[in-house]
């Protein structure tokens, strides 16, 4: 195969997986905007959370657990950390003025930014898995098997909540709260209890892309900052509350930006994607997928 | 009326948002098996005695009793489960869901889901726009059919008393007709209704018993055909004579 269609199809791959981990970070916080109305800019941190788990976790003295093992418990941990959370900061808000609402979790983000900042100093952590090193080639396509598990997994994640949210009493009723929070009052739908469960449920997926994406960067203080500005560029572009349309426009950014960095300028790509988000606001106010797409 | 036979009242209830008072020294008492209806003007506060009938406004003060047991303060959840169901005015359904599923939600708080699913079964026989639409979103009907999975939505928990608020609005002549011939139905298999609407001539052909609300307090009550032909609410909520 031509040298430049091997670059290519392997621009398109890096960019399906950033695309697949956009996809990850910003199915979290569409659900909880969708269920709570809230906007939870401590969202990338719960999944600098995630990072800082899995460097524990792999760094154990005298145990090697197994990769899907560890993948499982930075979930679960991240799970747990976004409850305790909601219970203590997030609940008793849920109600107020989206001020309140955005002041409550940018402070929660910066009490995790300086936790993680005390515990584990600014230096970058390495989370090398046995997998971010393995390299299968396919047609001199060279892929990296850690790649190939986040687009697989992502995949199955967004069917599997697909699925949760069509035929489980608790996934209808996230959809009815996001619908009509009222009504669901005068059925008997408990919404801070649904609040509370999605809340658990975004945060676990944080986690898991912690779990997956780590290994390929390094964990650090800050590393969920930017990426929960680019999850919201994706929720809005999305069509805000849209939760299918929020998970492709995070591919579209993965894309946009993999093939922007691949061919034209690493240093320049966060530009080109919030570049493209203002852009694209411009030409479609109520986002690509408008208000058909829903939960 | 006999004591014994009543399965709401209401004793002195003051009621309001914060500050604002809205209802003043409300005294009502609804039969079992009646329907009865609220009329009064604009702003009179006839949407706030549902929500504080529901437990969705809290009184200031008195008492509210249902099935002779006070019920004052309590949650909306605890008022489902003892039997009061409430259709809000507006569009009050899950517009992204099918029919079937606003259904389900209607039936929440049940744990027999084996039954709820055969609860759908048999109002979708009943009602024919639910058999056709039942895997649209409720968003894609009509007014008139949305107002119909209202009902049911509400029919899901086999309610013993109905508060029903303004459910012609918007609708044409024809569907009007079609929503008191539902109401008219519900009532005649045991559900009490308490029913407000604008339209007070045509509800009160439907009811037993009526109440006018000016400014938050009841201003006259009785049986609706004494209403229909007294002078004064005549006048001011039925038109010229
Ligand atoms: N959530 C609220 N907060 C504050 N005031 C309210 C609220 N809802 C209603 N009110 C006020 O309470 C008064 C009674 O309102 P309510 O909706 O009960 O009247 P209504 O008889 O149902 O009127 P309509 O015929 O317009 O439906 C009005 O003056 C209204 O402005
Ligand atoms: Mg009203």
């Amino acid at each position: 195969m031509p040298i430049e269609v091997v670059i290519f199809i392997e621009h398109i791959i890096n960019g399906l997986t950033l695309g697949a981990f956009y996809a990850l970070i910003t199915l979290g916080l569409s659900l909880i905007f969708g269920v709570a109305r809230l906007v939870n800019f401590a969202h990338g941190d719960i999944f600098m959370v995630g990072g800082y788990t899995l460097f524990l976790l792999l760094n154990l003295s005298g145990i090697t657990l197994p990769y899907p093992l560890i993948v499982v418990l930075v979930v679960v941990v991240t799970a747990l950390v976004g409850l305790l959370i909601e219970r203590v900061v997030i609940h008793p808000i849920l109600n107020r003025s989206w001020r309140v609402q955005a002041v409550a979790t940018l402070g929660i983000s910066i009490v995790l930014q300086n936790l993680a900042l005390i515990l584990f100093t600014s230096d970058p952590k390495q989370t090398p898995t046995i997998y971010s090193r393995q390299i299968i080639e396919i047609m001199d396509i060279r892929i990296s098997v850690q790649r190939l598990i986040i687009l697989v997994a992502v995949i199955f994640i967004f069917l599997a909540l697909q699925w949760f949210v069509k035929h489980t009493q608790t996934g209808k009723a996230m959809r009815a709260v996001s619908q009509n929070r009222e009504m669901c009052q005068i059925v008997g739908i408990d919404v801070p209890r649904i609040a509370m469960i999605t809340f658990a449920i975004s945060s676990g997926l944080a986690g898991l892309a912690a779990a997956l994406m780590s290994p390929l960067f390094s964990v650090m203080p800050t590393m969920g900052s930017l990426l929960t500005l680019k999850a919201l560029a994706a929720v809005i572009l999305g069509g805000l509350g849209q939760v299918n349309g929020a998970f492709f426009a995070a591919f579209l950014l993965g894309l946009v930006e993999a093939l922007f960095s691949g061919y034209v300028s690493y240093a320049y790509r966060d530009v080109v994607s919030f570049g493209l988000f203002v852009l694209i606001l411009f030409v479609r106010p109520q986002g690509l997928f408008g208000r058909r797409v829903g939960l | 009326m006999a004591t014994d036979n009543v399965i709401l009242e209401l004793r002195n209830v003051d009621a309001g948002y914060g500050e604002i008072e809205v209802l003043r020294n409300v005294s009502l008492r609804v039969e079992h098996g009646q329907i009865v209806t609220v009329i009064g003007a604009n702003g009179a506060g006839k949407t706030t005695l549902l929500r504080t009938i529901f437990g969705l406004v809290k009184p200031s003060r008195g008492q509210i009793l249902y099935e002779g047991a006070d019920i004052t303060g309590l949650p909306t959840l605890e008022l489902l489960k003892r039997g009061i169901a409430f259709i809000p005015g507006g569009r009050s359904n899950f517009p992204q869901m099918t029919v079937q599923e606003n259904l389900e939600m209607g039936a929440y708080i049940r744990k027999d889901k084996r039954q709820v699913m055969k609860d759908i079964d048999r109002l979708c026989e009943r009602f024919e726009i639910l058999r056709m639409k039942r895997h649209t979103p409720v968003g894609n009907l009509s007014g008139g059919q949305q107002q119909m999975v209202e009902f049911a939505i509400a029919l899901m928990l086999k309610p013993k008393v109905l508060l029903i608020d303004e459910p012609t609005i918007g609708l044409a002549p024809l569907l009007v007709d079609e929503v008191f011939r539902v109401i008219e139905e519900i009532n005649a298999s045991g559900t009490t209704i308490v029913l407000v609407e604008q339209n007070a001539r045509r509800a009160l052909e439907a009811s037993d018993y009526g109440f006018v609300l000016e400014l938050g307090s009841i201003r006259y009550q009785g049986n609706a055909e004494q209403l229909k032909q007294s002078e004064e609410v005549y006048r001011a909520y039925l038109g010229e004579r």
